[in-house]
């Protein structure tokens, strides 16, 4: 199950400057399904990720207040484009009754043949499993390693851990490493800044550009806000 | 136009849910009370042994729910 937005699919578009912290552009909330079109490369990639594994992929389009029906026929258009499942749900609001359409529609995806296959093999080299991520799912050119990069997976395939699975921390702004570019970007490489193996977890990590692996964690934790009230109810969560 | 509902904060929805018997829940799925390790009323970790006990069950399906890329606001930007 794929889920997406009206605003997801218009600030894929590229029209518009969607900035944390800052209110949404006016014009993004107008109604404008040609925009939700203009946006459509994202959704593809993902949807076709889920094909290249072999089982069939629905989409779930998320509602909000403010969306226009003809948005939301935008998106399934899109779908239906490439022979995928979508429904309109509102389950936020409506609760387990405004996800039927949905149910339904994962239901009759799951119950369709399947074939389910893994992007690589165990006994490809960590670089070849690297690379077939890089291009098949992200659709990058190839992968470029720092020197201290490539000294860690030539270490870490002489001691033996070459079969373990990998994982990419990249940007989950972007399918590229570039948190900048929208859409389903091609003509570029993944840089690959070091490795890490752990081996109790069985995988083998790498990062790409400069992302760090752990948030920062604010000075004052959560735990400090949230206490019990005179009824017992727990207050503070939100 | 999807109309705006004014929708109270996530914690007063679950407040106002009333919890069903955690065994209840569990029946419904076919786990016997010899299956559930309870704690309270409402919560309970599932034995290993029900792997062996209901193996013999149809296999269910594995849905993985993923999403398009996100905006810097989140995949679902929050604006009311």
């Amino acid at each position: 199950m794929v889920v997406t937005t009206v605003r997801a699919m218009k600030a894929h578009s590229g029209h518009h400057r969607v900035v944390a912290g800052r209110p949404l552009p006016p014009q993004m909330l107008e109604e404008n399904p040609d925009e939700v079109r203009a946006g459509a490369a994202n959704l593809l990639a993902h949807l076709a990720i889920v094909r290249r594994h072999g089982v069939t992929p629905v989409v779930a389009i998320n509602a909000f207040a403010g969306d226009f029906p003809s948005e939301h026929a935008a998106i399934r258009e899109i779908a239906a484009s490439v022979g995928i499942r979508s429904a309109s749900c509102t389950h936020f609001e409506n609760g387990g009754k405004g996800a039927v359409e949905l149910a339904e529609a994962v239901v009759e995806a799951a119950d369709e043949p399947s074939d389910f296959q893994m992007l690589y093999a165990d006994d490809a080299t960590l670089r070849e499993k690297i690379e077939t991520v890089a291009t098949e799912v992200y659709g990058a050119d190839g992968v470029d390693y720092t020197p201290l990069a490539a000294r860690h997976l030539d270490n870490y395939e002489r001691v033996g851990f070459g079969s373990l699975p990998v994982c990419i921390a990249k940007t989950h702004l972007s399918i590229s490493s570039d948190p900048k570019l929208l859409g389903a970007p091609r003509g570029w490489r993944l840089p690959v800044r070091e490795a890490r193996a752990n081996v109790g977890a069985g995988f083998v990590y790498l990062v790409s550009g400069d992302m760090r692996t752990m948030p920062g964690l604010s000075r004052h934790p959560a735990a400090e806000n949230i206490d019990i009230d005179e009824n017992g109810n727990v207050v503070g969560l939100y | 136009m999807i109309d705006q509902v004014p929708l109270p904060p996530a914690i007063e929805i679950a407040r106002r849910a009333t919890l069903q018997p955690i065994a209840e829940v569990a029946g419904q799925m076919g786990l016997g009370p010899e299956l559930l390790e309870p704690y309270g009323a409402h919560v309970a970790k599932v034995s290993l042994d029900a792997v062996e006990a209901l193996a013999g069950r149809p296999r269910a399906r594995y849905v993985v729910v993923t999403a398009v890329t996100p905006t810097p606001l989140g995949p679902t930007p929050p604006w009311w």
